[in-house]
């Protein structure tokens, strides 16, 4: 049967006790590493997937293992699915990626991720029974303004948590979301940072979801090329 | 503050799977079921949430 070595992120060489993984270190930079079996990487689905899918669970432990470095220090999480051809080629990973990956780490340093998603506030439906036509034109119109209202409402969400995080990163829209985005916020900024998502979706009236603390997963985007 | 509760699966394949440091070259071993899912995840957040 073949194997590899799965690599979850790059970090710091530093101890660290991950119940399994472990740490292939080359100049203070480490590669958080586990042995697999390439077999359980085939014939993954997506197709609706459930909490007990092998994708889910593969998911699952790649993002515990991630974030069991992330609590204690900065982490560069690798793509799910990144498996190296031995320690061989993990340390000529590192070496020929230090300075690249020393500067990711030092950017991502102290932040975590927020998710943010802003949606409209729901509406009563329209009852055309019990209304005139002149009181549904003006109803129709009261709603297009309200519309464009909770747009730019959201829109001044975005800017102004954009300001208390160090980078953000939106996602193109659809369905009725009015904004969704991901924050890389300094821990010292984060009290400040969720008490102005509170204050600005609660005056505006707009729903709002927050995930997070995640990983710097979607403020990584580099790629070792050819190492 | 909110705290962290268990994210919910999308949320979370669209982080671990979609996005993330890239290594490619030869101290990879390419996986070609991960590139399929890599390929099905988008099309599932495009037809989710717009291109994510």
């Amino acid at each position: 049967m073949s194997r590899g070595l799965y690599a979850y992120a790059i970090t710091r060489d530093r101890q660290l006790d991950l119940a399994g993984p472990w740490l292939i270190g080359h100049r203070g930079l480490a590669l958080v590493v586990a042995e697999v079996e390439l077999d359980r990487f085939t014939g993954l689905e997506l197709d609706e997937p459930t909490e007990d899918s092998p994708l889910a669970v593969l998911a699952r432990y790649h993002d515990a293992v991630v974030r069991a470095v992330f609590q204690r220090e900065p982490v560069l999480p690798l793509r799910f699915g990144t498996v190296l051809d031995g320690v061989d080629a993990a340390v000529r990973l590192l070496s020929a990626r230090h300075e690249e990956a020393s500067a990711w780490l030092d950017r991502v340093e102290g932040r975590r991720e927020w998710g943010v998603r802003v949606r409209a506030p729901e509406r009563e439906p329209i009852n055309l029974d019990e209304m005139s036509g002149t009181a549904y034109l003006t109803l129709r119109r009261q709603r297009l303004n309200a519309t464009d209202a909770v747009r730019s409402g959201a829109a001044a969400v975005h800017r102004a948590l954009e300001q208390r995080a160090a980078e953000s990163t939106c996602r193109d829209l659809s369905g009725d979301l009015l904004l969704e985005a991901a924050y890389l916020v300094r821990t010292e900024d984060e009290e400040d940072f969720h008490a102005e998502v509170r204050r600005l979706t609660g005056e505006l009236g707009l729903r709002v979801e927050i995930t997070g603390p995640w990983p710097p997963y979607s403020f990584t985007k580099v790629e070792f090329a050819d190492a | 503050m909110p705290e962290h509760t268990a994210a919910s699966l999308v949320d979370l394949l669209d982080r671990v799977v979609h996005r993330g440091a890239v290594v490619r070259g030869d101290v990879v071993i390419a996986l070609a079921g991960v590139e399929l899912i890599r390929l099905d995840l988008r099309l599932l957040l495009i037809g989710i949430g717009g291109d994510r």
